[in-house]
Parts: C-alpha cells; structure tokens; sequence
C-alpha cells in the first residue's frame, strides 16, 4: 500500500513539518518567574492642575470681552487662564530605597489633558515597606502632598498595584 | 560547445554569496527528486503550501470564531468548552488551527530561503519577495494575537509583552500596560477590539498575497492534491495524539512562571526576557531585520557574476497583437494595449522591461516573429544550428544553462553539437525543424528538474514542443540535475544509437 501515492519514506518526510509545529507550538517551556519574586505596580490617571487657574476677576473681564463681540469673532485671542497642565512627580521608595522618581508631562499636544501612569517593579516576595508620593503642582523641591506608606506582603509571583484617587491611594492584589 | 559544464554556467549566473546554500539546496532538491518525484517534491509547492495551510486557517478559525466568547471572565471558558465540550469537532479543529498557524509560519521560512538561494528574490523579482516580506509582520502579529484570545497564561505573556512594545510608541495616551494591572482597565472592549483585529488581519493578507503574486503568471494557491492530503492527514494525526489545549486561566493578579512558548510566534518575547532586551532596542531589532531583508534584492549582487541578459525588444511592424506571447510570459511582462501605429490592427504589444525575466519564452511563441532578445532570435537559432551541424550527422544537444547537467565527458565528442540556451522554453517548432532538415541525428535537450524551472515553466515545454509537432521520435528530453558527466555520456549515446 501506497498512503496517496507516496513511498512510505516520503509519507513518513511529510509528516515532519506537522511533528515540529505540534512540538514547537507548546515546547520547551519558558520560565519567566520564579516563587521567590514579585512585583509592585504603580499604576494611575490623574489630571493635574492648571499652571494657571482662571480666577474670579479673569473670568469677570474674560465674559466681559465676550459680551460685544460676534460669536464667530468670540474664540479668537480670548482665554481664560492657561490651558497647560502641571507635570505629575513621582516617587515610588520600596524599603527606603528610591526605586523611581521623576515627572511625567501631561498628555496631548498642548499638555492639557491626564497623566497616564504604568510603572512595574521587580520586587521579592514577602513584606515590603512601600512608599509613594505623588506632587501634581510642578513645584519642583517642595514637599509632596500625596503619600502612602505601607508594609505590603507580597505573595509569591504576586502582583500589587497602587493607584492614586486623589487625595488617597488604594491598593489592588 | 559554448562551455564545457552546464553546472558551472548555472553557478556563474549567481551572487558569489549565495552560491553554497545554492549547492546544498540543489543537494536537498535532488535528494528529495529521488524519494517524492519531482511532480510531488514539497520543495517545488512551498508558496501553495503556505496557500493550503492559510486555507486550513481561515476554514478552523471561521469555526472557532462562532463559539468565542469576548469577555475578559468567559473568553477562557469558551475556549475550554470548545477543547473538551465538542472534543471530536471542535477539539480537532483547534488543534488544527494551532499546528497549521506555526506550519504556516515554518513554510513561509522554507518558502523564503528557497527563494533566496535558488535566486528567485532580485531582478524582475524584486517586487514578489518585498511584497512578502511584508507579509511577515501580519502573519505573526496575527499568530501572536490568536494567542492572547485563549487568555490563558501565555496569552497574558503576549498582551503584557505586546503592552509594552506598543506602550513606546506614540499611538495612544495611556498605557496599553494599564489594563494587565490588578485594578486596571481590562473589559470586553479589548477582546471584542482583539477579535476584530484577528478576524481582519487574513482579510489584509488576502489582499497582500493577491499583491505578492501579481507578477506571477498563473500562481498556484493548491498543491498537488496528493500533496494536500497527505499534509492534512499528518496534521490530522497530530491534532488526534497530542490536542492542542490551555495552559491554566490567566491571572493580572499574579506573574507568570513557567509558560509553554509557540516558539514560532513568541520567541521574541521570551528572548528579550532572557537577555534584557530594552523594548526600543527590541524594536531596533525587530525593524532592521525587517528593513535588512526587505533590501536584499539590492545588496544581494555580484559584478563578477554573469552580465543580465537585455530584456525583450519587439519589432512592431510584424506585431500583429495577437497575445500569443502574452500567453507565454511567465512573470506578466505583456500587456495588449490598442494599437498606436496606424496599422491595420486592433492591438498592439507592449512589454514592461522591468518585469521581463528575459528568459526568451516568448520568442517561440510568435508566429511572425517580431521578438528578439540581443542575439537571440529565431533567426540567430536558425544561423547557429547551421553553422553547429554543417550536414556532418551530429546530434544537436541544446542545454539549459541552469540545468545543472554536467556535459565535460562529452564536451570534445564530435558526435554532438552544443548549444546553450537560457530556457529550454525558448525553443520553438521552427528550431527543432531547422535541425533535422539540416541533418541533425536527434535532437537532445537538457533541461532543469520539470517542476525547479527558473522562469517558472512549469509544464516541460519541450513536451509542449513534442506534441505541437505530433510526436517526434528524433527529440529526447532529458531531465537535470545530472551532476554525473559518465551519467550524461551514457544517456546521449544511448539515445543518438537508439535512432
């Protein structure tokens, strides 16, 4: 018997691409992580303040400039206050050690919508005192505003994420 | 004779650089001549290969498709109902789907490296080996993608690790990461925007094969059928000994431990873990090895290898547009466009110089003839057998300059006279006459492996030949490679005795 024509060998040859990819689809393993790690994730949105806010007496001026004009003449040349967001400072402190500190410029061309933050970190399993402080007023040396401080206990290839809600931080597992 | 070795003409016409994968392909392809035939040999159907298994891809998918279920909970539990609630259907189908997806990207592998060193990726090809090299980045952004729609741990392993190759590049505000975090954003938006984009990328590669072959004359899509079924039933055999299933649910809340890997489709991700690749550097890797092969047609060159032949010039007074050499032309170089000379035709012939493989094919089929290609004419035809034979009895041996028929024992021989051409697809009723009225004693013509022509003949067209005249005797058509000269030898005298 010929299987559809072919010598047994070559039937046999034929088989191999179907061997290496039912193989190769699943084999060898990889190992990514082992018990003994973990991560902290800092992960968030948050829309910063205005550089600079409309106050009463502007926005009492501003409606006054809009009150004689055309309404197709009312957007031009007429704000009231700034549309550029502050830059959001982290810093991220896991057992007292800085592990991330830096700031992150508001989304859009003009800087004027949230700050999307992602920020993974390789820590071992097991407790943890983590630190976060968040400033969202670009006042660079100042104090941060937001903080949390807790001893987490990471589970093994556990994954805790902190998400600021401002004013408060909660934590996911 | 014109050279003493048809191999070494063949070797002549190739890069420098590519000549000794060259010699082992020609190895591989002889070596499997022997055991499958040259009519079913898998190496001559790499491209419907790949067709095929697309097919069994698009066939098992469109079935999967219906029972998915796009929800971050149920998109899991669909699968695994599909694995074990209809094991003899739908099990089988997913196995399928697996092993065919990492066969397709195996193929398109072999597919390239056979066209690579058998120098079928440059000159009049440039345009068929760009258009599928840009086929590789849908083809595994699809099989990666399949892979994330399982859920599983190692569909997590790809949307993290395809979270953050896309999280460098400016496409949207927020990080694609934020949805693979405990807390995060994951919803059925993203697996309904998955399914979508897995459903669209074959409809992309329809579109991007049908480009691929555009140059291509009559490009097979099926194998031979018992090619097919024997591929299929080996993939059948697999799906049945070892299904395809599910690694355990997918976890935000937990890192991945050990994965099994498609190593077809997710190498990378695991590579750049193991040697701390930056993901910019990664896609620095990812786009110059892209941008690298796309530009061989271009680097890929010799000077000292064989001058190109000229492309084909028409004589338009004798073009009467009757797309006879249209329906020769192997690489789609002919257009029939309306006549602009004022002659008494419909029609007129115009060749696009830039797909003209220049392999002559076309010169036999016009009755008129108003085809030549430099020197090579049916007039140059004729005035070189004249001059080769002069009536002293010899056989007239035209040879292939690719077929790797190896001529040096027979060279001196003044039995024979030698003539070399491009293709044997350039020899026309008109030559074979011109032989015997010019007393040749047969006519032998040396050829490549029927189905391995360089320019695409894939029916022998001496056989053609052969019937056009309805049967000559005098004509033997011998099949290469024959890198044995003693095997040469035998073959001519056994023939021209044999008269």
């Amino acid at each position: 018997m010929r299987p559809f024509g072919f010598s047994w060998l070559a039937f046999l040859i034929l088989g191999a691409p179907a061997a290496i990819s039912a193989y190769f689809a699943d084999n060898p393993h990889y190992h990514y992580y082992h018990e003994t790690d973990a991560a902290l994730v800092v992960s968030f949105k948050h829309t910063t303040p205005r550089i600079h806010e409309c106050t009463p007496e502007e926005m009492k001026a501003f409606l006054a400039g809009l009150a004689w004009k055309p309404k197709h003449m009312q957007k031009a040349g007429l704000s009231c206050g700034s549309r550029e967001r502050h830059n959001l400072d982290l810093l991220v402190k896991v057992d007292g050690r800085t592990v991330h500190e830096k700031a992150t410029v508001p989304s859009g061309w003009r800087h004027d919508a949230s700050v999307f933050l992602f920020e993974k970190f390789m820590v071992g399993a097991g407790p943890h005192k983590v630190e976060v402080y968040v400033r969202d007023t670009g006042a660079a040396g100042a104090d941060y505003p937001y903080a949390y401080t807790e001893v987490i206990d990471f589970p093994p290839l556990g994954v805790v994420a902190v998400d600021f809600q401002k004013p408060s931080f909660v934590l996911h597992r | 004779m014109d050279k003493e070795n048809s191999q070494q003409d063949a070797a002549r016409l190739l890069p420098a650089v590519i000549r000794p994968g060259w010699r082992l392909l020609g190895r591989i392809t002889g070596f499997m001549d022997r055991i499958f035939t040259a009519r079913l040999n898998p190496i001559y159907h790499l491209g419907a290969i790949g067709y095929f298994l697309f097919w069994i891809l698009l066939g098992t998918g469109i079935y999967l498709y219906l029972f998915y279920d796009m929800s971050p909970d149920r998109a899991y539990g669909s699968i695994q109902r599909i694995s074990e609630g209809q094991k003899w259907l739908g099990g089988i189908m997913r196995s399928l789907h697996r092993y065919a997806s990492a066969a397709f990207a195996l193929t398109v592998l072999i597919h390239m490296t056979q066209a690579f060193f058998s120098d079928r990726f440059r000159k009049n090809r440039w345009f068929a080996w760009v258009t599928g090299a840009a086929i590789l980045p849908f083809m595994w952004f699809e099989g990666a993608t399949g892979y994330v729609m399982v859920w599983d741990e190692r569909g997590m392993m790809a949307a993290v690790a395809f979270s953050q190759w896309f999280d460098v590049v400016p496409l949207a505000v927020e990080p694609f990461s934020r949805n693979f975090a405990p807390g995060g954003t994951l919803n059925s938006l993203f697996f309904f925007l998955l399914s979508y984009l897995h459903l669209l990328m074959p409809c992309v590669m329809i579109i991007m094969l049908w480009i691929h072959n555009m140059r291509i004359a009559r490009p097979p899509i099926m194998p031979p059928r018992p090619l097919a079924w024997a591929i299929f039933t080996w993939f059948m055999v697999a799906a049945l000994i070892n299904p395809a299933v599910s690694g355990a649910e997918a976890n935000i809340s937990r890192l991945i431990g050990a994965v099994e890997i498609d190593w077809f489709y997710l190498a990378l991700f695991p590579a750049a873990h193991a040697w701390s690749i930056s993901v910019p550097a990664l896609w620095s890797v990812v786009l110059g090895a892209f941008g690298f092969v796309s530009v061989f047609p271009w680097v890929v060159r010799d000077p000292k290898a064989a001058p190109a032949r000229p492309p084909i010039q028409l004589d338009l007074s004798k073009c009467t547009g009757c797309e006879l050499c249209q329906k020769a032309c192997p690489f789609e170089a002919v257009s029939i466009v309306p006549r602009a000379d004022g002659r008494p035709f419909q029609w007129q012939v115009e060749f696009q110089s830039e797909r003209c493989a220049s392999c002559g094919l076309c010169i036999p089929a016009c009755p008129f003839p108003a085809l030549s290609m430099g020197e090579w004419s049916l007039d140059y035809f004729d005035r070189r057998i004249v001059e080769l034979l002069a009536g002293k009895n010899k056989t007239m041996v035209f040879y292939c300059e690719r077929s790797k028929a190896d001529l040096s024992a027979v060279a001196a021989d003044q039995r024979f006279a030698f003539l070399k051409i491009p293709c044997v697809g350039i020899l026309g009723p008109k030559t074979v006459t011109t032989s015997l009225e010019n007393g040749a004693r047969g006519i032998a013509v040396f050829q490549c492996s029927p189905l391995n022509c360089h320019y695409r003949v894939t029916v022998s067209r001496v056989d053609t030949l052969r019937g056009e005249l309805g049967g000559v005797p005098e004509v033997a058509v011998i099949d290469g490679p024959l890198p044995d000269p003693e095997d040469v030898k035998r073959r001519l005298e056994a023939f021209r005795e044999g008269l």
